[in-house]
């Protein structure tokens, strides 16, 4: 292969280095509005009335929005297509509060300055309500109205037999986990401007699904969809954080009821807590083994806190379930899984989409395991490890050429585990202060929704007069490299240089309907239907120079951009020519489409490696050295997939040691970076990353997987199995900060 | 009050609020978008532009602070079009994903280079300590600035 | 707002005659902007000093020290690192924030600022270093570092007064060694949760024959350790002295701690006085 698998900058890295790309912050249009929200500082409540005098007496101050003067439509932040029964409840503008955080109003203005001024200035009067923060306060129905129940959704599910009785043995573990913040550095962004003449709403943001926020907007604000434009701007990171949509609806009514264009940009602690965040887990495990170390039958009850709204939560937490089965084989499981609601910031998607909790919750019960039945860690699970050709247990698909058992022997290898073992015990036997200790991480996922919902993709391609090829198909790069990824796939079917592609991200003016970018699909599915819509030109190609030349079909082929024949040499006619003729001879342009539907979910999975040491004077851990294994597939772009890989470490060091938005007493989240320890820099060594592609698909583009979200799932895991080795713990409640590491050790030393 | 000063060595007069921060001077007066705003509290450093030549964050710095002083954005690193020996090793480094932070990354090291022009790899890394990327390991980054601290040796700059 | 940047000291006190109070001074801006940007502080007038050039001269002679206003935590690392008796103002400089922060906030800032997490406030302690104040009828007096800190976010300076530099003695300091170790949230760009400062005289032998000792953020101002400094007298600096004054170290932060940290910032104390201890031992040769 001439393109794939080769090495390419983000398609518009140059821009982004001279800071000359635009996201959706860096526009203004004439006469724009700065939207500014007036968020609830109550945890639940009543809104009984609305103060603006003060905000409107401010000149510039253009209109103050909020329950009592905003319509009663509703929508749903989390619906992505027009088929999913999801229930419309949310306001732009709520009278009834359920977190500190809440929209209630928002301000107007003609500048952000004076909008943030004016925001402070609005009064709100509440009525406020019983709340409860946490699990135990929430389980006991505190914030329960008149008829609530406590738990908001309760699921059981039975998978498998258990493996034959014989002697198993029986380990517990329990999990806890925090809230997350996505910290993506762009804050949620939109713009929308509404032509009153022509009944047309175009809104501008950083998203995943431009179809799924028309859907949603339309219905909103009654509209057609032909008249609602969505465009996906270059977006400054997500992982999950703007996959529901805040900003859009918003933007949009304002703009239609104030008659200008609205710019709505999130401050960074509206990020934090008014946006969606990861939520809570709580997790106990119930496991039982064979002698050998294979999982007989795994019994997990799970909690999950939705937060204000339950959004995503029903969903959710029936996906974590299904994560159990990409990645080990487990005969038997069973599964409750309960969704309850606190006053808090609202649960939402994540990158990973419940399989990094699923990881967290299943690889500290492995590590429990192998400790209760005294078998290395690696060892375990190379014994548990899916091989190709098993299929999910859960849905029947098959999961093709899985490789997390090589990934596992060729991390043991590389990381040289077996080693670090006995030097970690020898340094820890004789160090008084240091703690040395290794962890591996397993995790698997998914590179499409299928078979939950049927998925397809579609594209249309134009070649133009000088050669030169135009791509439409709808994708929405999160800063991950997708829009190079498709441009190389089509580059390497019709033979051409990546470059002398157009491709531009969603646009529902330009681009086909599609289900947008999550569910790590965007490679697998939509890299795939860039394949075969560059073939469907390649076939037009063919057929139009065997019209146009009088040439035998079956003895043309493509070469470097240009149309041969087998058995002639000698003749040759470019791309460019065969456009050109083709319009002024056939009458036709060259043009095709095509629309692609998978009907396979191969397993993508990585085995990670982490080395820490902790100091258990200070409670500080520090990263030694990490190796992640990702069973990949074909990478489309490797270094882009690299990088991937090094951000999802980063990021599970950090949900592993430091992150957790904390909900004081009154119900206030943390809202600082200055309070939300990220990893910096200097915090981290040179990540180490090694990928298989041995192990590719049969429906992916060139085979490929996925990487974006699978590549996250084994990091925090990796971290604190590493941490626990360190300190001989076995701790469970995550992230393992100074604070806990030193309080178990002072409950260690009392014994 | 009437600010003069300098960015990117072009002078700039402005009637402004002297409590109006630089970064929104930048943004929104001079129309210089490649400073990005994320969090307006000096944490995540997408904001960091040169001030005399010391990196800083646009978000903490007023009008007040300005006057007579030399601002230097990315937009003032290379002419219109090219990039200059830093920005081309972020770009073929792969040290580029989403983007947000790239700016106030590379001015950053910027500020880095013009002190201290053949730092190691920890000096690298505490240089960027104040300039958060959530999207990589910061691995490419830092062997950007690696790279291009040694082109720049090499050239003489 | 109206804003006033005076050229010369004596353009700052004119313009400190016309302060109310809820008149500012913008030195760094690192804590204040944050605050205006917030709508938490809205003052009358913001008085910017920073065009006067002496405030921004660290001065460093036989006799003493003088540190500028607006001498920034870069700069302030810079100077005294090399300065064996005033490194750990150095230390403490270094590790304030981010490089972007410490290309702009000064000490006299953060010491106005008088958050108990201050990252200057122990070493102020330290040297007992005193604050010249300027006032709007032009006179300089001086305030000393212990009690400039009365509460959380509030210092001893009347309205119309501002701090222009900061006064140390550096003769009595002659032959001293001294550290300053702070542990955050992470080991780069944290708040401090505790800070430990050390300036110790030892003769040519090794025997200690002088101590110091401040610890901050711990209580809302800086607090020396006296029982601590005692035991150092007339020892050597090793593991013996250095797990008593751990002990005792914990114990003070236990006496002096709000409930919600105390435990962590009790163990902590002997991780933090180690590393002190260690980077002491380093100075001494």
């Amino acid at each position: 292969m001439k393109i794939v698998g080769s090495c390419r900058p983000i398609h518009d890295a140059r821009g982004k280095a001279a800071g000359y790309t635009k996201y959706a912050g860096d526009f203004a249009l004439p006469g724009m509005a700065y939207l500014v929200l007036v968020r609830s500082t109550i945890p639940h409540g009543h809104v009984k009335a609305v103060h603006a005098e003060k905000a409107l007496a401010l000149p510039g101050v253009y209109g103050v929005f909020h329950c009592f003067n905003t319509p009663q439509n509703t929508f749903n932040r989390y619906r992505s297509r027009f088929s999913q029964e999801l229930p419309d409840e949310e306001r732009a503008f709520t009278d009834y509060v359920r977190f500190v955080g809440d929209r209630v109003a928002a301000v107007a203005a003609e500048s952000q300055e004076l909008a943030e001024r004016a925001a402070r200035l609005v009064e709100i009067e509440y009525e406020e309500l019983p709340y409860s923060i946490g699990f135990d306060d929430t389980l006991s129905g505190q914030n329960c109205l008149p008829g609530e129940s406590p738990i908001r959704d309760d699921f059981t599910a039975d998978v498998g037999r258990p493996a034959g009785d014989g002697s198993l043995i029986e380990v517990e573990s329990f999990t806890e986990l925090p809230r997350l913040h996505h910290a993506a550095m762009e804050p949620h962004t939109c713009i929308a401007d509404y032509d009153p003449y022509q009944e047309q709403l175009t809104l501008y943001s950083p998203n995943q699904a431009i179809h799924g926020i028309r859907v949603v907007v339309a219905r909103y604000l009654e509209m057609p969809f032909h008249k609602v434009r969505v465009i996906k701007a270059t977006m400054g990171g997500s992982f999950g954080a703007k996959q529901e949509w805040l900003t859009e609806p918003v933007a949009a009514l304002v703009a239609k009821l104030l008659g200008r264009p609205v710019k709505l940009v999130y401050s960074r602690a509206e990020a934090m807590t008014g946006a969606v965040i990861r939520g809570a887990v709580r997790a106990h495990v119930q496991g039982k083994f064979t002698p050998e170390g294979e999982i007989a039958s795994l019994s997990l009850d799970v909690i999950l806190d939705a937060g204000a709204y339950v959004g995503n939560s029903a969903d959710y937490i029936r996906t974590l379930f299904g994560k159990l089965f990409r990645c080990y084989k487990v005969p038997h499981a069973h599964y409750h899984g309960q969704v309850i609601s606190s006053n808090t910031p609202v649960s939402g998607a994540f990158r990973g989409w419940s399989a990094p909790e699923e990881a967290l919750i299943v690889e500290r019960h492995m590590d429990a395991a192998a400790q209760a039945l005294g078998i290395d860690r690696v060892e375990l699970r190379r014994r548990n490890a899916l091989l190709p050709g098993s299929s999910d247990l859960k849905t029947g698909v098959p999961l093709e050429d899985i490789r997390i058992r090589e990934a596992l022997d060729r991390g043991q290898e590389l990381f040289h585990w077996n080693e670090l073992c006995r030097e970690d015990a020898a340094f820890n036997a004789s160090n008084g202060r240091y703690r040395r200790g290794v962890g591996v991480g397993c995790g698997g996922h998914g590179s499409t929704y299928f078979p939950r919902h049927d998925d397809f993709g579609e594209g249309w391609i134009f070649m133009n007069e000088d050669g030169t090829v135009q791509l439409k198909i709808t994708t929405h790069d999160h800063g991950c490299g997708t829009v190079t990824m498709l441009k190389m796939v089509v580059a390497e079917v019709l033979d051409i240089s990546d470059e002398d592609i157009y491709l531009t991200e969603g646009d529902t003016a330009n681009t086909p309907i599609d289900f947008g970018c999550f569910a790590s699909r965007t490679t697998f599915v939509l890299g795939r239907t860039a394949v075969e819509t560059a073939r469907a030109l390649k076939q037009t190609l063919l057929e139009r120079a065997a019209l146009l030349f009088d040439q035998p079909l079956e003895q043309l082929y493509v070469e470097n951009g240009a149309v041969r024949c087998q058995g002639s040499p000698d003749l040759s006619w470019t791309y460019a020519e065969i456009a050109g003729q083709s319009m002024l001879k056939l009458k036709r342009n060259v043009s095709a489409q095509a629309q692609f539907n998978n009907v396979t979910n191969p397993g993508v999975t990585g085995a990670h490696f982490a080395h820490v040491e902790v100091d258990t004077w200070t409670g500080f851990t520090k990263i030694l050295d990490y190796l992640a294994v990702q069973d990949i597939g074909q990478p489309i772009n490797p270094t882009m997939c690299i990088a991937q890989i090094q951000g999802a470490a980063q990021m599970g060091c950090g949900a592993a040691l430091r992150e957790e938005l904390v909900v004081q007493k009154d119900g206030r989240c943390t809202s600082s970076l200055s309070k939300y320890h990220l990893f910096l820099a200097p915090d981290l060594p040179n990540i180490r990353v090694e990928l298989l592609t041995d192990g590719r698909s049969s429906e992916g583009p060139f085979g490929a997987k996925s990487i974006g979200e699978v590549c996250y799932v084994p990091t925090a895991p990796a971290v604190c199995g590493a941490v626990n080795d360190a300190l001989g713990s076995q701790l469970g409640t995550l992230p393992f900060t100074p604070d806990r590491i030193l309080k178990h050790l002072a409950k260690e030393g009392t014994k | 009050m009437n600010l003069s000063f300098y960015v990117n060595d072009r002078p700039v007069h402005l009637d402004t609020a002297p409590d109006r921060r630089l970064l929104d001077i930048l943004r929104e007066d001079l129309h210089l978008t490649g400073t990005k705003e994320g969090c307006a509290e000096g944490e995540c450093g997408a904001c960091t532009v040169l001030l005399d030549g010391e990196a800083v964050h646009s978000c903490l710095t007023l009008a007040l602070h300005l006057e007579g002083r030399h601002v230097t954005t990315i937009e003032g690193l290379a002419a219109s079009g090219e990039l200059d020996i830093l920005q081309t090793a972020f770009v073929e480094e792969i040290a580029i994903q989403c983007g947000f932070c790239t700016t106030g990354m590379i001015m950053s090291a910027k500020a880095l280079l013009l002190k201290n022009p053949d730092p190691t790899e920890e000096e690298i890394r505490i240089a960027l300590s104040g300039n958060i990327c959530r999207c990589s390991g910061y691995v490419q980054i830092v062997r950007a600035v690696d790279r291009a601290a040694r082109e720049l040796r090499e050239v003489g700059t | 707002m109206n804003s006033l940047t005076p050229k010369t000291l004596a353009e700052f006190s004119a313009a400190l005659s016309q302060a109310t109070s809820k008149t500012r001074i913008l030195s760094g801006g690192t804590d204040l902007v944050i605050q205006l940007h917030q709508g938490r502080a809205e003052p009358d007038l913001l008085i910017y000093p920073g065009q006067i050039p002496e405030l921004h001269k660290i001065h460093l002679t036989e006799d003493a020290l003088h540190i500028g206003a607006m001498a920034t935590m870069a700069e302030l690392s810079a100077a005294l690192d090399p300065v064996p008796e005033f490194r750990a103002i150095a230390d403490a400089a270094s590790k304030v924030g981010s490089p972007q922060i410490r290309s702009k906030a000064t000490m006299a800032g953060n010491l106005c600022n008088a958050s108990p997490a201050g990252d200057m406030l122990p070493v102020s302690r330290l040297y007992d270093l005193e604050l010249e104040v300027l006032s709007g009828d032009g006179t300089v007096s001086r305030l000393p570092a212990d009690g400039f800190v009365l509460g959380p976010g509030k210092n001893a300076l009347q309205s119309g007064q501002a701090v222009v530099g900061l006064v140390l003695d550096r003769k009595c300091w002659t032959g001293y060694v001294s550290a300053f170790r702070k542990i955050g949230f992470r080991e780069y760009v944290s708040i401090a949760r505790e800070g430990m400062g050390a300036l110790i005289r030892f003769e040519p032998d090794g025997i200690i024959q002088d101590a110091r000792f401040a610890l901050g953020a711990v209580a809302t101002s800086p607090i020396r350790i006296p029982e601590a400094e005692e035991r150092m007298i007339g020892r050597k600096l090793d593991q013996a002295l250095l797990e008593e004054v751990t002990a005792i170290t914990a114990q003070t932060i236990h006496n002096n701690c709000r409930p919600t940290n105390r435990l962590y910032k009790t163990e902590a104390a002997r991780g933090l006085v180690a590393d002190l201890f260690d980077m002491i031992q380093e100075r001494i040769s």
